[in-house]
């Protein structure tokens, strides 16, 4: 009794051998090289993909450091500018300091040199009351006979200065 | 084309038509060999026209359109991929792109469906999606065979034999097993066995669907007076729609099916007291 639909199971391995043939030629020939293309070509974009992430995240980290930089500079620069302020305000005060310090030394040495000036004219003016009573003298000496002398002399006296 | 030329170039043409149309009408069918009710048993059983394979068996005209369409198909395959599958480009021009296009739809199907085990599954998904549709375009071509009683006959589409749609639904099914297997061992030869009535439905389904598209064919030429337009509609739209749905249909049932049986089983978590 055969089976019913004319069922022949010759021909059903016939197509299915016929079908193996067809699916591995296919796998082989088309499926396998155009999905291996595809998957060549995904991982080419993804490379690309990954490479700019990380040119992307490496200029992000330059940023970041050259951000950090700028402000580490900024923080010197300002540290300088308070030390520079702070010399040059210890600079000024020094040269005050010796401005002050020369003042003194050159009022003194003025003062010095007044007294010595003053000194030297003191001396000099006793030295000529000296020279003006011993010329008195002289004259008054000269003049000893005449009896007007002596009052001369006394007068001659009394308009020599007294020294200090 | 002037108009004077265009005007007498339709003339020319709808007298043409007419000519045609009068002599067919005229002359009358041939006398049938045999009656629509025959042709229609023969198509489903293939009791009469038979082929001879090689001269050492005589078989159903759909094994004979089997290995054809196997034939052209691997002589297709094997010229893409000496001559364009070498030169394909980052940026895919036209052809690539429908390549491509054709790969990744199985390629995808097969992923979405069975996420845990999928490699096999798109490589046999591709050849048996090419297969059904390319085998149902085939009988669009009109190849003609020669039977053993030495009259001629078109060549079907391999799928509307009984057989074949047997061999491709019993195939699926044993894909199926074959992923139960390797993803759950004795579990997934359960889980398989358990959907007992797939390679039935599978083929059967495969069968009808061919075979109906057939018959509405068969049925339409068979008498004169359809023969004219709608034909356009019955032999090219419903072949062409048929072929995509069944293509569709099967593939993504044994997706389905294949992923169903090849997923892990979950570990129930243990009840805390």
């Amino acid at each position: 009794m055969g089976l019913p639909l004319n069922i022949d199971w010759q021909q059903i391995l016939l197509h299915l051998f016929n079908f193996l043939i067809l699916a591995g030629g296919l796998y082989l020939l088309l499926y396998k090289p155009v999905k291996q293309f595809m998957d060549k070509r995904e991982q080419t974009y993804q490379a690309m993909n990954d490479a700019a992430d990380q040119k992307a995240q490496q200029a992000q980290q330059a940023q970041q450091q050259a951000a950090q930089r700028l402000e580490q500079l900024n923080t010197e620069i300002a540290k300088k500018n308070s030390e520079a302020a702070q010399q040059a305000s210890l600079a000024a005060q020094k040269i005050l300091d010796e401005a002050e310090a020369e003042k003194a030394h050159i009022l003194a040495a003025a003062q010095q040199a007044a007294e010595q000036e003053k000194a030297r004219i003191v001396s000099q003016a006793s030295r000529e009351i000296e020279q003006l009573a011993m010329q008195a003298i002289d004259k008054a000496v000269r003049q000893a006979s005449k009896k007007d002398a002596l009052d001369a002399f006394l007068d001659s006296a009394q308009q020599t200065p007294k020294e200090d | 084309m002037s108009k004077r030329k265009r005007t007498v170039f339709i003339t020319v043409w709808v007298l043409a038509l007419i000519a045609v149309l009068a002599a067919a009408l005229a002359i009358g069918p041939t006398p049938k060999s045999e009656s629509v009710q025959g042709a229609m048993r023969d198509a489903v059983l293939h009791g009469d026209n038979q082929i001879s394979l090689f001269g050492l068996k005589a078989v159903n005209p759909a094994l004979i359109s089997g290995f054809t369409v196997t034939a052209l198909l691997l002589i297709f395959a094997a010229l893409v991929r000496v001559l364009v599958i070498p030169r394909f480009t980052l940026v895919p021009g036209k052809f690539q792109l429908v390549l491509e296009e054709l790969v990744h739809f199985f390629d995808q199907l097969a992923s979405t469906n069975s996420p845990h085990r999928h490699k096999f599954l798109g490589a046999y998904i591709f050849g048996a999606g090419v297969y059904i549709f390319a085998g149902t375009m085939f009988e669009l071509i009109g190849l003609q065979g020669i039977t053993t009683h030495g009259m001629p006959i078109t060549l079907p589409a391999p799928l509307a034999d009984i057989n074949a749609a047997i061999a491709l639904g019993c195939f699926s099914y044993l894909v199926i097993l074959s992923g139960g297997i390797a993803g759950n061992g004795l579990k997934g030869i359960g889980l398989t066995l358990k959907e007992f009535s797939l390679p039935i439905s599978m083929s059967f389904r495969l069968f009808g669907a061919l075979l109906s598209g057939m018959l509405v064919t068969e049925l339409v030429y068979y008498y004169t007076c359809l023969s004219f337009v709608l034909p356009v509609v019955v032999g090219i739209l419903f072949t062409l729609m048929h072929a995509l749905i069944q293509t569709y249909v099967l593939t993504m049932l044994t997706s389905v099916f294949y992923g169903e049986v090849s997923e892990p089983a979950h570990k129930t978590k243990a009840k805390n007291n």
